[in-house]
């Protein structure tokens, strides 16, 4: 008798409880807290690898051999679950071969270690950076519509929310689809 | 006057560059879907409780509410914040003054109702409260608390930002319209169903219409009804 007593204090708690609180299912986009992106100028090219500052740099863990060179092309950085990461996009030309590449570099109160821990973020950034630079990010992200670039303004809709944010994996997927029409945006 | 060009091209240079500096940001995330749930307080006043950082323990969002409103010291906010002192807002030594000072009884926060979701799997909640003072106006506000490793942190986020602003000044009733999908009349109806996307509540659509009552014109038959007038 005591032990129903007790059962039924618990449910009407319970009850008074589930009362007070409703759920839902909700969807958002979990925004990266920095998102900056560039492309490499000539001048950068030509003298950021061999400057004396390189040691204080990203860059400086592309830097190899004597027969390798190198040729700068896209910086991404993430702040992502509060981890720093700086994506370089390059060309690493040994002899007549080149190879386009992409390091995922993690920050870390200013020592810049080369991240090659599997991460959610590393293969939908490859996937943008493969097929678009800096520059045509922007064009997706801005508001306003560029008409010198009328393929991504027929793409921009598939790609952001309702309240303008660039959806990561929407452009992932909207870039690798469609890399070989964007190509020509490359070096624009 | 060719000085003066030399300044003028300067000028457009150093704003070219500073332009194009500030604008190299974009807005990039990640889609994500999760349980929200909603509650609402009944009457729960949060006091200062706490005269020593080594009483806290934050491990319930109500209780760093209360370390919150008891913090006594820079050391004391920087504990409360989740990234500690990188991330804390820096306080003067006067206002660690008031705190020790401050009349228990006539000073408090009297929560209102709260949204408990999950970013990236981390416990995230949203608290609206408002925070009464001894001779000056109620005020109301908004904290985001994230629990990291079993302890709660006051977190400032860019995900979180305009959502935190939405659900202090939104009616507590509204919520409750909004997320049981129960409206009762026609304009709340035509929030619930331009932000309800199969079955899930876009919170995206809602921010984006939350900043239409206010631009480009002043929807004040919206923001009668759907917004509380004691807020900010």
């Amino acid at each position: 008798m005591k032990n129903i007593l007790i059962l039924i204090i618990l449910i009407i708690s319970q009850q008074s409880m589930g009362q007070n609180k409703i759920v839902t299912k909700v969807k958002f986009i979990n925004v990266f807290d920095l998102t900056n992106a560039y492309d490499y100028t000539k001048t950068e090219n030509d003298t950021l690898l061999s400057s004396k500052s390189i040691d204080k740099l990203p860059e400086k863990l592309l830097q190899s051999g004597k027969k390798t060179s190198i040729e700068l092309l896209t910086k991404v950085k993430i702040i992502y679950n509060n981890e720093e990461h700086i994506y370089i996009k390059y060309y690493e030309k040994v002899g007549d071969l080149s190879n386009l590449r992409i390091i995922d570099v993690l920050s870390r109160n200013g020592v810049f270690i080369k991240n090659e821990t599997a991460n959610v973020i590393f293969d939908p950034i490859s996937r943008i950076m493969n097929a678009l630079n800096a520059n045509m990010m922007f064009e997706f992200y801005n508001k306003e519509d560029n008409a010198s670039y009328p393929e991504i303004n027929k793409l921009k809709p598939l790609v952001k929310s309702s309240n303008g944010i660039l959806d990561f994996n929407k452009l992932a997927d909207v870039a690798e689809k469609n890399k070989k029409v964007l190509s020509k945006y490359l070096t624009k | 006057m060719n000085k003066q060009i030399v300044v003028l091209i300067l000028i457009i240079v150093f704003c070219k560059k500073a332009y194009a500096q500030k604008d190299s940001n974009l807005s990039l995330g990640i889609e994500q879907e999760s349980e929200l749930s909603f509650q609402v307080y009944d009457s729960l006043l949060i006091k200062k409780e706490y005269v020593n950082l080594e009483e806290v323990k934050n491990d319930t969002p109500e209780n760093l509410m209360k370390s919150i409103l008891s913090a006594n010291s820079q050391e004391w906010v920087d504990y409360n914040t989740l990234g500690g002192s990188a991330k804390s807002t820096k306080r003067k030594e006067d206002y660690f003054v008031k705190i020790k000072q401050m009349n228990i009884d006539k000073n408090y926060i009297k929560l209102i109702h709260k949204v408990s979701f999950f970013i990236n799997n981390t416990p995230t909640e949203i608290i609206k409260f408002y925070f009464k003072q001894e001779n000056a106006k109620e005020v109301s506000g908004c904290y985001v608390l994230q629990k990291v490793d079993n302890r709660w942190y006051k977190v400032s986020n860019t995900t979180t930002s305009n959502l935190s602003i939405i659900i202090m000044r939104l009616k507590t009733e509204i919520l409750i319209e909004l997320f049981s999908g129960k409206a009762s009349n026609v304009l709340t109806k035509e929030l619930y169903n331009t932000i309800n996307s199969n079955g899930y509540i876009d919170l995206s659509k809602l921010d984006n219409a939350f900043f239409s009552w206010y631009s480009p014109t002043k929807k004040n038959d919206k923001l009668n009804l759907f917004i509380d007038s004691k807020t900010w």
